[in-house]
């Protein structure tokens, strides 16, 4: 589609190319979308992938597949089943991932829920709620996939290196710092610096080389 | 210009604000995004923010959010004109701008029963003026002549007002900041004003 599109509602089944800017209502996508400029939607739902190239505010922000955003994403509600990468910032209410993220820029939100599958990344993350976790579920069936292929799958594990937060837990994440109020390190972690408020928590046998209460 | 930097961890101590709290208010735009000043120190990048500034802007919202909602606060703090108009006998019972100035005005530019945000914020800037001293009723009138002629062209972005006289000539021009601006030593520089500050206070006087 050539030039911007503006409408309350799309509906795409398989492959959807926006040259220009958009701004809809509705999304909904089963297939590839793709959008030059930028995106102004109340709610998008994509089953597949998505790649938006411009700018991105989504109010509510539903993946079960794939979402690029090449620069910042901003909304109340990111729930994706799947794996989303971010090149600047993303800002929401809400941010839930079951898969994998990757943020290069802060990764800001009231609460940050995440279930890995799979290697994820980010820069900054802050917010009031921030829960890591290690999925293992998948991780059997995945074995038995990637086992025709190679040895082992790549292990799940978040690579940051700040997360600050009023509430935090974390799972086999690798982090220089870390600062909040009430912190818990869960197993598998390697942090570096903890700063602590009111209480401060560590698995055994996970690492944390030095803790401090401010 | 050099202006004095606090780190974000020294900003919660003194204000007992959490990290939670710092980030949801720059999520709702509370605090604009390049009052966030990264440097790298010894233990890696750390956020600074101008001292005065967010240690102002903390306060006001601590102050002001048991009344105020956050989005209802994000307007208070944007450069945006807000879209509120006040009765003119309301703005003299209220006590937001004196009748004198609100006089000065309406013998310019006519009366009115009703004042839209951006007509009361250049009574109340003239106002301001007047109050100080800082300028004449004749000066007032050439100022409400810049501010309407003008002021709209800046279409919401930030400018500063400067008021300057040499040799007992006065005259008043707008800025669009930051800028820089030097003058020759025989003027005299009476007033700087940054719109912004004063849309700011206006915009918690009215509400």
């Amino acid at each position: 589609m050539e030039g911007d599109l503006d409408c309350l509602e799309l509906g795409c089944t398989g492959v959807a190319d926006i040259k220009g800017n958009f701004r809809a209502a509705d999304v909904s996508v089963r297939g590839v979308m793709t959008v030059a400029g930028n995106t102004q939607a109340n709610k998008a739902v994509i089953n597949g992938q998505a790649d938006f190239d411009g700018e991105a505010d989504v109010k509510e922000m539903r993946c079960n597949g794939v979402a690029n955003f090449k620069k910042n994403l901003a909304g109340e509600e990111v729930r994706i089943w799947g794996s989303v990468s971010v090149q600047g910032n993303c800002e929401a209410e809400r941010f839930l991932v079951k898969g994998s993220f990757a943020t290069r820029g802060l990764l800001n939100a009231g609460n940050i829920d995440v279930q890995m599958y799979w290697p994820c990344q980010a820069a900054e993350i802050g917010g009031e709620r921030i829960t890591v976790k290690k999925s293992t579920s998948l991780k059997n069936m995945l074995k038995s996939i990637w086992g025709l292929f190679q040895s082992d799958p790549p292990q799940p594990k978040l690579t940051a290196e700040v997360v600050e937060g009023d509430e935090i837990y974390l799972e086999h994440t690798e982090a220089k710092i870390v600062r909040g109020n009430h912190i818990t390190i869960g197993p598998g972690c390697e942090i570096e610096l903890v700063e602590y408020k009111q209480s401060f928590q560590q698995a055994k046998g996970t690492q944390v080389h030095h803790s401090k209460e401010i | 210009m050099e202006q004095d930097l606090i780190s974000k961890k020294e900003l919660l101590e003194l204000t007992g604000i959490s990290y939670g709290q710092l980030y949801r208010w720059k999520r709702k735009n509370l605090i604009p995004e390049d009052w966030f000043i990264r440097k790298s120190t010894f233990t890696g990048q750390e956020t600074f923010f101008p001292k005065e500034k967010i240690l102002a802007r903390i306060d006001k919202i601590i102050n002001m959010k048991d009344d105020l909602s956050l989005d209802e606060l994000a307007d208070v703090f944007s450069p945006n004109l807000a879209e509120t108009a006040v009765f003119k006998e309301e703005l003299i019972k209220r006590n937001i701008v004196s009748n004198t100035s609100l006089d000065l005005y309406t013998e310019q530019a006519g009366d009115a029963k009703v004042f839209p945000f951006e007509k009361i914020l250049y009574v109340s800037i003239l106002d301001q003026l007047l109050q100080t001293g800082d300028i004449s009723l004749e000066e007032g009138k050439m100022l409400l002549r810049v501010l309407e002629d003008h002021y709209p062209k800046f279409q919401g972005k930030n400018c500063e007002l400067v008021f300057i006289r040499k040799m007992g000539v006065s005259t008043f021009f707008l800025l669009s900041t930051p800028a820089e601006i030097y003058f020759e030593p025989g003027v005299k520089v009476v007033t700087r004003l940054n719109l912004a500050s004063s849309i700011e206070e206006l915009k918690i006087k009215i509400s």
